[in-house]
């Protein structure tokens, strides 16, 4: 088995040739830090060939949590090769990461990206003298539409082998003696070179010096950084050592530029220009993301998203469920196993089914927003809002990604450089409304409240926002920190997303949903229509006796104060905690409802409109899905933390939804 | 004296001294080849002092205005 590291700048391209090389579908978007996690995937047709695609990086000392996995992978896995991906239209900066991995002394190759790009922008870039230069193989690519990814595949396959690069960079007589000294202090028995390691801990890179502690030789090494800074501050104009490094590769750099780089024209004004002058307007920018935010909305929940489901659920009413019953008739099936499967599994798994449309247009349109260059805007015209909250304007990228799922969501908040604004980020991501609470409102707001359903949903969607914002505020004033935020983002060009990348992505978020109702949601339906057919004196009782019902009955007083204290409502709420979604398949079964109509009419009589909003606040706020803790606990690292995000979860809901329902009484609503 | 804050979009200037605190965004400007010497173009402010927005070597990126005051430039 070889395995081969992708390794390149942010958004440059490396899941889409990932993808490309190994048929994989990974989540591929146009913001740098989409990937950032490491993945695992094999070559296709060539099984012995693994290639890892890791999160981009700007330089090899990582300055966020995404950068680090990347530099911790470069120090523990022992890779056999390393593929760098350079952005053709990005030379300089691109091969500043270059230099440095070539310096890990691995076989090597570049895959040059973005052509296409860089033409269009009137540079050319000479592969055949980049390569000339660098003592490596250099293919020049468009991982986009796949142009040259068959190439990159051939020369991964002859990489390695006894050719190791020959490349060095000469420090200059005050350094070297210095690395060499260091060299000998860390050995050389590890997965990466001595010389690398020295050069890098000169630099302060942070990543290798927690390597060099665990390994307990940063102790020996301390003085010597300082005494070398001193020196070089005092003999060459630079500022810290790590300015030195900095300027060695960049002379470098500039004379391989000037060699293998061609300007041909001057620029024009881009597209990107063109359409970020309306997009960052001073007074535009944050009406034209209002308007793009209600108008996915409306598609998902008036125009488009809402009729298909409705669709979908006469079918499987009228044609589905009677047809199912039928064939199990016809088979001889007992009255157990039809009530399991009709009353079960068709109510639970199918009444959740049935947003399928609503959802996929829900992330279509999401990952509509992330491949087409909009998302790092959206980060730029928010970032003062944000501010005033203690958050930055990148916080809001792992939000939107949030109102599709909250796991993803969660993970984004890695390319947040300051840990303090990634964990409120983190903890906050959850109160965004994800797709598994759309098939809640959708049957509550559908039921209650018919001729202002997208309105009603809105301000859900807006009360997560802002419950989220307070709450940042919240925590940062009691975390006590006013010290400055840091605000670093780049904006990449637009691209019109592919048809073929926007499916994908979209089936690849989908997909979740759909397993979740093989899954989880089988299994809970199931669950809980025993649960609802045993009783205490036995089997196929009255649903008020039913166990269920005593479960729910324990903690129903808890609610009664926020409108809802029957045990229908408890019991739900408590499988809720598996996936929001599961609240309507249990809904479905507990009023045992045959169809999407009557479950309508028996709602309808438990809840009133007040208790219905107050139920649906209660749903948007209170704790996070399973996934999405298990995702918090993973990200924070941190117990304390988790239980954290759970606890204040389910306390301002509570509040929150006391709120709604006493004050909608005091108000008169409450009939 | 003139700082990156202070400049209009659709102004260019050369960089002078980056005396910015924060060492992260400090080596993530290096990063992105903002030193001494480097021209920089702003594009774009956001309303009620929030980031700048500006090119440099061909690349968009986006900073707080706060930072953008640590930044003396010269004008081009
Ligand atoms: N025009 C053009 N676009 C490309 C090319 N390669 C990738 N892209 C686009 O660039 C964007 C970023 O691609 P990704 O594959 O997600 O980049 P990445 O390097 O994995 O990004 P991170 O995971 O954020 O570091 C996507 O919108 C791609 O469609 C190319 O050769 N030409
Ligand atoms: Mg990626």
């Amino acid at each position: 088995m070889k395995q081969t590291a992708l390794v390149g700048n942010p958004n440059c391209g490396k899941t889409t040739l990932f993808n490309s090389i190994t048929g994989s579908y990974e989540y591929v978007g146009n913001w740098p830090g989409v990937t950032v996690e490491k993945k695992v995937g094999v070559l296709s047709g060539v099984s012995e060939e693994q290639i890892i695609d890791l999160p981009g990086l700007y330089s090899i000392n990582p300055v966020s949590a995404d950068e680090a996995v990347v530099t911790n992978c470069l120090l523990e896995v022992p890779v056999d090769g390393i593929l760098n991906i350079v952005d053709a239209a990005q030379l300089n900066r691109s091969l500043y990461v270059t230099l440095q991995l070539l310096e890990l002394q691995k076989p090597m190759l570049i895959a040059l990206n973005m052509i296409d790009v860089a033409r269009n922008r009137g540079i050319k870039v000479d592969a055949v003298k980049l390569a000339e230069q660098l003592n490596i193989p250099v293919t020049p690519i468009i991982a986009r539409s796949g142009e040259g990814c068959n190439d990159v595949k051939t020369e991964i396959t002859r990489l390695g082998g006894e050719t190791k690069p020959s490349f060095f960079i000469d420090y200059g007589p005050l350094v070297e003696p210095m690395i060499l000294q260091i060299e000998k202090i860390v050995g050389d028995e590890h997965t990466v070179p001595a010389r690398w390691i020295a050069i890098q801990y000169l630099e302060g890179n942070a990543a290798v010096e927690s390597w060099l502690t665990v390994r307990g030789l940063l102790d020996q090494l301390n003085g010597h950084r300082i005494t070398l800074e001193e020196q070089i501050i005092e003999i060459q104009s630079v500022k810290s050592l790590s300015q030195y490094f900095r300027m060695v590769r960049s002379v470098l750099i500039s004379d391989m530029v000037q060699v293998v780089e061609q300007r041909v024209n001057a620029r024009m004004v881009t597209r990107t220009q063109q359409l970020d002058r309306i997009v960052t307007h001073p007074l535009l920018g944050a009406p034209v993301f209002l308007i793009f935010m209600f108008l996915i909305f409306k598609v998902t929940f008036d125009w488009v998203g809402t009729p298909l489901s409705d669709v979908l659920s006469i079918w499987l009413d009228q044609d589905v469920s009677p047809w199912m019953n039928q064939f199990l008739i016809s088979q001889g099936a007992s009255d157990f196993i039809i009530a399991v499967i009709t009353n079960g599994i068709i109510s639970g798994v199918g009444g959740v089914l049935v947003f399928v449309p609503q959802i996929f247009l829900l992330f279509m349109m999401i990952s509509f927003i992330e491949d087409s260059g909009y998302m790092a805007r959206v980060a730029f015209v928010m970032d003062r809002i944000m501010q005033l909250f203690g958050l930055n304007g990148k916080a809001f990228i792992p939000m939107i990604i949030g109102f599709g799922c909250n796991v993803p969501g969660v993970m984004a908040a890695r390319t947040i450089e300051q840990p303090r604004e990634r964990l409120f980020t983190i903890l906050l991501t959850p109160l965004m409304s994800c797709s598994a609470r759309l098939p809640v409102y959708s049957l509550f707001a559908g039921t209650f409240f018919a001729a202002n359903q997208s309105m009603v949903v809105f301000s859900l969607y807006l009360l997560g926002i802002i419950v989220a914002l307070v709450l940042a505020k919240v925590f940062s004033l009691f975390a006590g920190v006013s010290g400055t935020g840091m605000f670093f983002i780049e904006l990449p060009p637009y691209r019109v997303p592919q048809w073929k990348t926007l499916w994908r992505s979209t089936w690849e978020k989908g997909k979740g949903f759909v397993r979740k109702a093989g899954t989880f949601i089988f299994g809970g339906s199931v669950l809980i229509w025993l649960l609802s057919y045993l009783g205490p004196t036995g089997a196929h009782v009255q649903m008020n006796e039913s166990l269920l019902a005593i479960i729910g009955g324990w903690i129903a007083p808890v609610f009664a104060p926020i409108g809802f204290g029957t045990w229908q409502a408890g019991v739900a709420l408590i499988t809720g905690f598996l996936a929001k979604e599961v609240v309507v398949s249990t809904m479905n079964i507990i009023y045992a409802a045959p169809d999407a109509g009557t479950l309508a009419t028996a709602i309808g009589q438990a809840f009133t409109p007040l208790s219905a909003y107050s139920f649906m606040v209660f749903v948007l706020l209170y704790v996070p899905c399973l996934a999405t803790v298990a995702v918090i606990r993973k990200e924070t690292g941190s117990t304390k933390w988790t239980w954290f995000s759970v606890g204040y979860a389910l306390v301002i809901a509570y509040i929150l939804a006391l709120v709604v329902y006493q004050g909608g009484k005091l108000l008169g609503f409450g009939v | 004296m003139m700082f990156l804050n202070e400049l209009k979009p659709g102004m260019k200037a050369k960089v002078k001294e980056i005396c910015i605190e924060n060492e992260m965004l400090c080596r993530r400007l290096m990063d992105m080849g903002i030193a001494e010497d480097a021209e920089i173009l702003i594009t774009c402010k956001a309303p009620l002092g929030g980031p700048v927005a500006l090119e440099c070597a061909n690349q968009s990126i986006c900073i707080r205005r706060n930072d953008a005051a640590c930044i003396q430039v010269e004008r081009v």
